[in-house]
């Protein structure tokens, strides 16, 4: 083995698990001792856990019985992943990167958490992110912001930029966000990781603090598409628990051939930087020269998709913030009457973010401003489902960059919210319609003499996402 | 309107939005969160300039019922404990609140 433990991937691992190259005991100290030496600069994580020997021992036993001939143990088996802080593992603090919710113990496992250890997975601990999962570079979190592996004097992107500082750092195998409005794709891009946001109710919600309920999806931030592939076909499926889960079949299976056909909407990317406009071009046509096949789209109502989210994920972020209320669990202030209770506690328990996003959410659901506002911006997403459902009739995927420029230095956004809001402007679309997107690494932008990673980000039809693992892995040069 | 006549009445717009909330503005962040509140309102507004189909007749949505039947409940008790231990104020298994209706 010429890696170092932790620098593998999911597959790399699980091979030399089964290789007898490592143990699982071996996996996990590698990545925490990596974890332990680089945390203290990086921040990507809130908390470390304790090695849970019994899973250990249980993952090390499943892979042994394979390698006797017994039952195949699953890729995820032994492997020791970060997990974002705003889901929960029954017995540990889940905070959501906030002060409200700082002593809060989750009392059950969140649906994804109980597949991955049905799975063997091992978890780390806890990866910072922006408090409640509103920010694009963890420096909302009550924390402390996260860093960037590549050049630590700047964001990681957010919200899941622990997960994704954890995962470029190798203080994990790979690690699980959620994406809201490219929480997920956003921080992969910035860190040179595979990120995906899977079709709106591929993926249970159920144990995952809500932010905005449209919109939220949970998925993985890997270092290979493979990979990302891998915990996507873990984790997704119907549950019980949510609702908002897609029956199998919902979607039925789009038929392409070996090369697909990617959408380009060139008039909507024109204010991309330059050196990561040239980056995407030169990822094209490395994929055109493949095989695949460009085509012209355009997408006119794109140009609104980042006000409409700015209206749709405070107003949801307002209603679903509302339950804390310091009355039975997380943070609780008293004061002299019931109303005093509520104030005291909201006022500590959110930082100013979460109060910005809260004051505008209930501004635009409030009876005047309701139709201009909230209303509107609901019509306006039954318009861009059209316009991209149309779109899919002439090609199989949609391709941007997936940010306009590669990480930001820490401060550089946090004076005008509506600059950091910018960084989303590719992302959110396919929180808006519901489709599955993925960002993969397509090289990098120099800044101050550092390479900085920049993503290609690819949207598909619902339940697609085998069209973007195929076109990531074209990206990458993986074969899957 | 006069530029401190706008401000004016944004930091009370704020202040309001923050009373519905639940949430006080301490007097010093007021004008700075008014500031920041106007920005983010600006960028939404570019929706005033967007026409859509549906203007003036929202269309219906598609509706279906989504609720699963009431099935596989909990035993009485399953998670008693672990919801109670969570409680910042308690009596025995139930949750202690203040007293809000008064009979004086």
């Amino acid at each position: 083995m010429t890696k170092p433990l932790n620098e593998l991937t999911i597959t790399e691992a699980a091979h030399a698990l089964r290789a007898g190259e490592c143990t699982v005991r071996e996996l996990w100290d590698a990545c925490m001792a990596a974890a332990k030496e680089r945390n203290p600069e990086l921040n990507a994580y809130i908390e470390l856990f304790d090695a849970d020997e019994a899973a250990i021992a249980a993952a090390q036993e499943r892979i042994d019985a394979e390698k006797n001939g017994g039952e195949a143990a699953p890729q995820l088996c032994g492997i020791p992943l970060a997990i974002k802080d705003n889901i929960l593992i029954k017995g540990h603090i889940a905070s959501a990167a906030s002060k409200m919710l700082a002593n809060y113990e989750a009392t059950y496992d969140a649906t994804v958490i109980q597949k991955l250890k049905e799975a063997g997975a091992l978890f780390l601990g806890r990866a910072n992110m922006d408090e409640f999962a509103m920010g694009s570079s963890t420096e909302h979190s009550t924390y402390g912001p996260s860093r960037n592996p590549h050049d630590p004097s700047r964001v990681p992107g957010g919200s899941s930029g622990g997960s994704a500082s954890a995962a470029a750092a190798h203080m994990a195998i790979a690690a699980l966000g959620t994406d809201t409005g490219g929480s997920i794709r956003q921080p992969a891009a910035h860190t040179g990781l595979v990120g995906l946001k899977p079709t709106y109710g591929a993926v249970s919600r159920a144990g995952s603090i809500a932010l905005g309920s449209s919109l939220d999806q949970i998925g993985p931030l890997a270092k290979s598409v493979a990979d990302a592939k891998l915990l996507f076909d873990t984790l997704k499926g119907r549950d019980s628990y949510d609702a908002t889960t897609n029956p199998d079949g919902l979607f039925p299976p789009r038929a392409h051939g070996a090369h697909l056909r990617i959408g380009v909407p060139r008039s909507f990317i024109e204010d991309v930087d330059a050196d990561v406009k040239q980056a995407f071009e030169d990822t094209l046509a490395r994929l055109k020269h493949a095989g695949h096949t460009l085509v012209d789209i355009e997408l006119p109502t794109s140009t609104y998709a980042l006000p409409v989210y700015y209206v749709i994920m405070p107003a949801e972020a307002s209603t679903n913030l509302a339950r804390y209320d310091g009355i039975r669990y997380g943070l609780a202030k008293r004061g002299a009457t019931l109303l005093d209770d509520y104030v005291e506690t909201k006022t500590e328990g959110f930082g100013p973010e979460t109060q910005r996003r809260i004051l505008l959410g209930t501004f635009v659901l409030s009876s005047g401003y309701i139709d201009a506002y909230y209303r509107k911006a609901e019509a306006a997403r039954d318009v861009l489902r059209a316009e991209y459902a149309k779109a899919f009739e002439s090609c199989d995927v949609i391709a941007f960059p997936t940010t306009p420029s590669p990480a930001f230095a820490f401060g550089e956004k946090s004076t005008d919210p509506v600059s950091m809001y910018l960084e989303d402007i590719f992302t959110v679309t396919a929180n808006l319609t519901g489709m599955p997107a993925i960002s993969v690494p397509m090289g990098t932008a120099e800044r101050d003499g550092v390479a900085l990673p920049v993503g290609i980000h690819f949207t598909a039809p619902h339940g697609d996402e085998a069209a973007l693992f195929k076109i990531g892995a074209a990206v990458t040069g993986e074969t899957l | 309107m006069s530029e401190q006549a706008d401000t004016e009445s944004s930091i009370s717009t704020v202040e309001r939005l923050a009373a519905l909330a639940r949430i006080a503005i301490p007097s010093d962040r007021a004008e700075a969160l008014a500031a920041e509140f106007e920005s983010v309102r600006a960028y939404i507004a570019q929706l005033d300039e967007l026409t859509l189909p549906t203007d003036g007749a929202p269309a219906l949505p598609a509706l279906h019922n989504v609720l699963r039947d009431d099935a596989d409940a909990y035993a009485p008790g399953t998670w008693t404990e672990e919801i109670v231990s969570a409680f910042p104020a308690k009596a025995g298994n139930a949750l202690s609140v203040k007293k809000i209706i008064s009979h004086d």
